[in-house]
């Protein structure tokens, strides 16, 4: 046997190379690679990586009104165009409600239009079809409102709402209205059954500032919203693998500071921080957090001031390759 | 804590950072080039299989493999044939590997494989002893540590990027009945150091002066694999296999030493820390392939001439020893001794387990002789096996994604026996296509507020082989 090997090598090398000419033929045509390995479309859930429309140190404003601040936004994609309800001061000094009608992905707004409403911090929502708006009222309590346009409301007669609450997100799911308002420094929850005629119970404390703060690691470490959660906007999203959560950016307070941050829930009550927070800070204070994902683009949209006078809408977005969580 | 050590603090910090990042990348140059001229025994034949027979046969191979492909699947198995074998070919290996629907762009293996069987005899038992290589044709390795919580496919990552030689040696115990099989592999696990020595200067970087050296072993490991091959009468073949497990370590250290001083470029400079030392060692697990025992069994029904079988169905069972994976991530201690400033740096957490589990992989095979005449041969195969992931779900901070996997595999063999001056000796052309599946998988998160979020994993591989195979004495066979 190992005579024949022998005898047979250069037989072997010579056929070897008339044999490989063969065998690769067949991955000649195969299609080449190139790639690097696993790091592309990673899932995105619009959290973080924010970009702003233009600079936080001059006049960033994609909406505002010339001597009359504007803020509170709430949006919702409508058609493909993204509405913004907010509140602005009146010639009057009171706070009035208004709808402005943006492009595809907020990027620009023309003039607001006042609602004939007065009152602050609207919270809006479009539900088969339907508006559903929450704000303060000039009386300084929670209020609901209801419209088929979107511009003409028919208020709605609450109960069981305390005293004092403010800055409202509202969350329809099927029959239930949830109602996520601040104390002044705590976030609570309140609900009712969907109705003409609501009728909340009693609250329930989601965030509070200061406490349950962790960092990547799950190390516990000092909150960066130690002094106030105001602002909250709360939304009810889908994830990949077809569950509810809830996403919240809300504005809090510390060190004289507003800042922007997330927390989510499975449950609607029980939140959770984001172990990055804040995930947007700046210059001026962001305040009134509104976020929507409009023509594939994650977008937020918070408020401003310069002064007593001069104030508006500030964007920023987020472009995913991979867009996870959506609403 | 003075005034002033409070300013000097964030300053060293920064110098220190800052000649650290320098001479790190200095060492992350250089220690995958070294580390590619170390071949490494490794995954992409647990994926994908080895030669073409058998992945038409879904790698239900551990009682059939008498090719080179022995060397992955069972050794013994070499010394079943008596032909001197030599094979060339290739494999390609296209990957969709999908998070929420959306490809990560795993890489793909391709590379040419081939082996050598040189068969002998002692004392009227055959021995055999063979060489097998796969070379992919992209990247010869690729070395990395990815964040914990980057979502990476951990098992495809980049443990397909290897050169896999394996030798084998074979014996036949019992003429015509049993085999037995040996292969031995050396690994090379990797340690390197990067020293810096010199002067810091807390204030002027032109002040600091640093001297950089380094060393990079590469310590040899020894792996084996070992068979058996039952062949009680013509029909039947049991096989037996058994591979150890391997661990390739990612294992660089960084040293710097010195003084740390004010006014280092001046002719007098003020040393504030005399011999400060700062260490900083990251070690990770960069390739894990874990113990395996397959037990298969082969019946044949021969031809009236015994020369071939018509056909031959197998079946098999593999124990993969996953529960010992250790984790990808880096782990990274660091210790600074800077003197009186008082300077310290947090722990680093300890890398989370990622508790996989051992898992069964049941296989089975089939092959058939279609046509058989003087100048040409066909025989058809095929096979299935359902490999299930030894992956948790990842709820947890950890994103170390896999799936079930469900594998089919088609197989042709061309055998050209009279080709005149083209070819002298007959030759064997195999082709193998191969699908697997991986269902899709829902992995929730506890924590709602995760950045990755939760998602869903999914994929499907498509991959073909070839291998051209000249026999050179003994018997022809297919």
């Amino acid at each position: 046997m190992m005579t024949t090997t022998t005898t047979t090598l250069l037989q072997l090398l010579r056929t070897l190379f008339r044999a490989s000419i063969i065998a690769l033929a067949l991955p000649a045509c195969a299609a080449e690679g190139g790639r690097e390995g696993g790091g592309d479309n990673l899932p995105d859930r619009g959290i973080t990586g924010w970009e702003r429309s233009a600079s936080d140190t001059t006049k960033p404003f994609v909406l505002t009104t010339e001597g009359m601040p504007l803020g509170g936004a709430s949006a919702v994609v409508v058609a493909g165009q993204v509405l913004v309800y907010g509140h602005r001061v009146s010639a009057e000094s009171t706070f009035e409600l208004f709808r402005a009608e943006g492009d595809a992905t907020g990027a620009s707004f023309a003039a607001p239009v006042p609602l004939g409403v007065a009152g602050h911090d609207p919270s809006v929502l479009r539900v088969d079809g339907r508006y559903w708006l929450a704000y303060v009222d000039a009386a300084n309590a929670i209020a609901l409102a209801t419209s088929s346009d979107g511009r003409t409301f028919t208020a709605l007669a609450t109960t069981g709402i305390a005293a004092d609450r403010r800055g409202p997100s509202l969350v329809i799911e099927g029959d239930r209205m949830r109602l996520y308002l601040s104390t002044g420094t705590t976030l609570v929850h309140t609900e009712a059954v969907r109705s003409d005629a609501p009728s909340f119970g009693p609250e329930v404390e989601v965030l509070a500032p200061g406490i349950g703060c962790v960092d990547p690691s799950g190390v516990a470490e000092a909150c960066w919203d130690e002094d106030a959660i105001v602002d909250a906007e709360v939304r009810r999203a889908t994830t990949p693998t077809g569950g509810v959560v809830y996403r919240m950016f809300y504005a809090a307070h510390a060190g004289g500071d507003s800042d922007i941050g997330f927390a989510a829930s499975y449950d609607g009550v029980t939140f959770e921080r984001f172990p990055y927070n804040p995930v947007l800070t700046g210059t001026f204070d962001e305040r009134s957090p509104t976020s929507v994902i409009a023509a594939g683009i994650y977008v937020l949209l918070w408020d401003e001031s310069r002064s007593t006078t001069v104030g508006g809408l500030v964007r920023a977005t987020h472009v995913p390759t991979a867009p996870s969580d959506r609403w | 804590m003075s005034r002033r050590a409070t300013h000097l603090a964030p300053r060293l910090a920064t110098h220190l950072a800052t000649h650290l990042a320098a001479r790190l990348a200095t060492a992350l140059v250089w220690a995958p080039l070294l580390l590619a001229s170390a071949p490494v025994q490794a995954n992409p034949l647990d994926y994908f299989g080895f030669g073409a027979r058998g992945p038409g046969m879904g790698n239900a191979q551990v009682a059939l493999a008498d090719d080179f492909s022995a060397n992955y699947y069972n050794p013994a198995g070499l010394a079943t044939r008596d032909a001197l074998q030599l094979q060339l070919g290739y494999t390609y290996v296209d990957l969709a590997l999908a998070l929420n629907g959306y490809d990560l762009g795993v890489d793909g293996v391709r590379g040419f494989q081939g082996g050598l069987v040189v068969p002998g005899d002692v004392w009227g038992h055959r021995l055999a002893v063979s060489l097998g290589l796969y070379m992919p044709d992209e990247r010869i390795t690729r070395l990395r540590a990815l964040p914990e919580a980057q979502p990476r496919f951990a098992l495809y990552d980049n443990h397909p990027q290897r050169i896999v030689l394996t030798t084998s040696v074979a014996f036949e115990l019992l003429v015509d009945t049993l085999y037995v099989g040996l292969g031995l592999t050396y690994l090379s696990d990797t340690k390197g150091q990067l020293d810096v020595t010199g002067v810091v200067d807390l204030r002027d970087a032109g002040g600091t002066t640093l001297q950089t050296a380094v060393d990079v072993d590469f310590v040899a490991a020894r792996y084996p694999s070992a068979g058996i091959v039952w062949k009680p009468n013509d029909n039947l073949r049991i096989g037996l296999a058994y591979r150890e497990e391997f661990d390739l370590t990612l294992d660089i250290g960084v040293v710097v030493n010195g003084d740390i001083v004010l006014n280092g470029a001046s002719d007098s400079p003020t040393t504030l820390v005399p011999n400060a030392r700062l260490e900083v060692a990251s070690k990770n697990s960069n390739l894990f392939a874990p113990r395996q025992l397959t037990l298969g069994v082969a019946w044949s029904k021969m031809q009236e001439d015994q020369a071939h079988p018509c056909w031959t169905l197998t079946a098999e069972l593999g124990w993969y020893q996953w529960s010992r994976f250790k984790t990808p991530t880096a782990f990274l201690t660091t210790s600074l001794d800077a003197g009186t400033l008082p300077l310290s740096i947090p722990e680093n957490p300890v890398p989370l387990s990622p508790d996989f589990s051992d898992i069964l992989v049941p296989r089975l095979g089939g092959e058939v002789f279609l046509y058989n005449s003087e100048n040409f041969d066909l025989q058809a195969r095929a096979g299935i096996y359902w490999e299930p992931t030894p992956a948790p779900s990842q709820r947890g901070d950890t994103n170390f994604v896999d799936g079930d996997k469900f594998g089919f595999g088609l197989g042709l063999t061309l055998g050209f026996k009279d080709l005149g001056a083209l070819l002298a000796r007959p030759f064997y052309l195999d082709l193998a296509a191969t699908f697997v599946t991986m269902p899709e998988r829902s992995h929730t998160k506890l924590d709602p507020a995760d950045p990755t979020g939760s998602y869903v994993s999914s994929g499907s591989f498509f991959g073909f082989a070839t291998s051209l195979r000249l026999d050179f004495g003994g018997e022809e066979a297919p």
